[in-house]
């Protein structure tokens, strides 16, 4: 039982002694005894018994087989991302949002933002190409690219460098779908 | 490297309560998948409920599949972060929880700074192997304390802190139990914050620590009480009037004022005060203040002699005082002077 609900039943079962009113008892509530019989008061915690209880808390820990680490181990921290780990197409319908450097080439239809435009259509990646079908293409990536195979990428940057001269923005992708590999953007 | 590893991966892609209870409309909901070792970030629009095959083979080092939810909002592009899922190798799998003495479920648990609470864990996919690399024997427990600056009550979480560490290198579910919070104020009752555990697959080569699995706590100060009006050093014919001042009254909890005659026993069961109704904090989710005043307290203390009063303070963790006082009556009136001239 929640104690929210015990305090409502606490208050339907007053036992009236004059101008008095004894504890109701509540064998549910609170760690007393299911029986029913004790209301136990305690005294609360002193300071010193606190700093007790925070002594005993290395026992608790190796008690479960963890093994205290004897250095700290640093943590990189980063806290995940999708918007700060994509960049903005806009074009003149609306924006999509991409992996941020996938879109390898520069188009002058396109602007590619890396901060989230403040207004305009959210569309989605395939709703973008649609509107878009002139000034966006795909540059599809190869297993062998995405492995780093030397000769892969050799043949995809020069392609990407043929390409960038033509004022059409391409984007990597996979199945369709947008993707970025490290290295591969010339804008 | 485990070869036996499938190149490719089915993904379960969830129906995140968190969308479910959103508008569906409104959301987007994108799969992520980021290679860990080489390079290659992927992404696609998924349904809210389905499943595919991953956008691009596993590769050795693994794959981090994020998924996430996102829509244009009052103030710009919101997102929201619906699942995380590592898949590596040899990556061991981990999954954290805390359990504390408070049954609240409404969010993150919550407990006192002086309440225990459980740690529990669930590691698997750990290697016996001597051979075998140390992030495949091993996963990292973290702990670390945020204590709340200033006011608990206001709730401003100051730098995270570390407590401690420990490595775990047995598969299987297990708990601990930490006895109180390690969370250090200026003040020992009044400190508040969370507490964070996280279990980490450690780093191996290229790949940096990967985070499994990670739970909080929230730990909120101890309840004071203290009265004012009365000097239990002297003694009253009338009865004076009583301030009672609750600072920290912890949330969901239930605060009266009892008396009994006689000076303070602990564990007594005494009579409530009748003339404040008694505080409860039903949907409070931080605590709060209170003053009581009574002023009637005449009629109450009926014979002569030491009155105790004490709060008392109910909570998930249990019924206790946490504050008292004594009043001392003495109604009895003493002529000093002689009836003789009366009775001539």
């Amino acid at each position: 039982m929640k104690i929210s609900e015990y305090h409502f039943l606490s208050l339907l079962l007053p036992l009236s002694l004059g101008a008095q009113t004894q504890v109701p008892l509540d064998p549910n509530c609170c760690g007393n005894d299911p029986e029913g019989t004790v209301l136990e008061i305690r005294r609360q915690a002193s300071p010193e018994a606190i700093n007790a209880r925070r002594n005993a808390n290395a026992s608790g820990f190796l008690s479960a087989g963890v093994v205290k680490a004897e250095e700290e181990v640093p943590i990189a921290s980063g806290e995940k991302s999708f918007l700060g780990g994509s960049e903005f197409l806009v074009g003149a319908k609306g924006f999509t949002i991409v992996p941020k450097g996938s879109t390898v080439t520069p188009s002058r239809a396109l602007k590619v933002l890396s901060e989230p435009p403040t207004d305009g259509n959210l569309l989605s990646w395939k709703d973008f190409q649609l509107s878009n079908p002139s000034v966006l293409r795909l540059l599809p990536v190869s297993e062998a690219t995405l492995n780093g195979e030397a000769a892969a990428v050799k043949a995809i940057t020069e392609k990407i460098a043929a390409l960038k001269t033509g004022g059409i923005a391409y984007v990597t992708s996979l199945n369709g779908n947008p993707v970025s590999v490290a290295g591969l953007s010339v804008r | 490297m485990n070869t036996l590893f499938n190149k490719t991966l089915i993904l379960g892609l969830c129906s995140a309560s968190f969308v479910a209870a959103q508008d569906r409309s409104e959301w987007t909901v994108t799969l992520v998948q980021k290679h860990l070792e080489s390079s290659g970030v992927f992404q696609g629009r998924v349904d809210m409920k389905g499943n595919r095959v991953s956008f691009a083979p596993i590769p050795e080092g693994g794959s981090e599949f994020t998924l996430w939810a996102y829509r244009r909002g009052p103030d710009g592009l919101e997102e929201h972060l619906v699942d995380t899922e590592v898949v590596g190798a040899y990556l061991p799998e981990g999954e954290i929880w805390i359990t504390t003495g408070d049954p609240y479920t409404a969010g993150i648990p919550r407990t006192r700074i002086d309440q225990p609470f459980t740690v529990n864990y669930e590691v698997n996919g750990l290697m016996s192997d001597a051979d075998a690399p140390e992030a495949a024997k091993r996963v990292l427990l973290d702990h670390k304390v945020t204590p709340a600056t200033g006011d608990p009550k206001e709730s401003n979480l100051g730098e995270e802190v570390a407590a401690s560490q420990g490595y775990i290198d047995r598969n299987g579910v297990r708990s601990y139990k930490q006895f109180a919070s390690p969370l250090i104020g200026a003040d020992l009752f009044n400190s508040a914050g969370v507490e964070t555990l996280r279990l980490f697959a450690l780093p191996d080569g290229q790949v940096a620590e990967l985070e499994l699995s990670s739970a909080q706590v929230q730990i909120w100060p101890m309840s004071t009480g203290s009265f004012s009006g009365a000097d239990p050093n002297t003694s009253y014919t009338i009865a004076p009037s009583i301030t009672v001042d609750l600072v920290n009254l912890y949330p969901e909890s239930e605060t009266w004022v009892q008396y009994y005659p006689g000076p303070p026993v602990p564990g007594t069961v005494g009579n409530r005060l009748i003339e404040q109704p008694p505080v409860i904090l039903q949907e409070a989710d931080r605590p709060e203040n209170r003053v009581l005043t009574f002023t009637q307290l005449d009629n109450v203390f009926d014979a002569n002699g030491p009155w105790t009063l004490e709060v008392i303070h109910r909570t998930p963790f249990g019924i206790e005082v946490i504050s008292d006082t004594t009043v001392n009556i003495n109604r009895d009136l003493k002529l000093r002077g002689s009836f003789q001239a009366l009775a001539d």
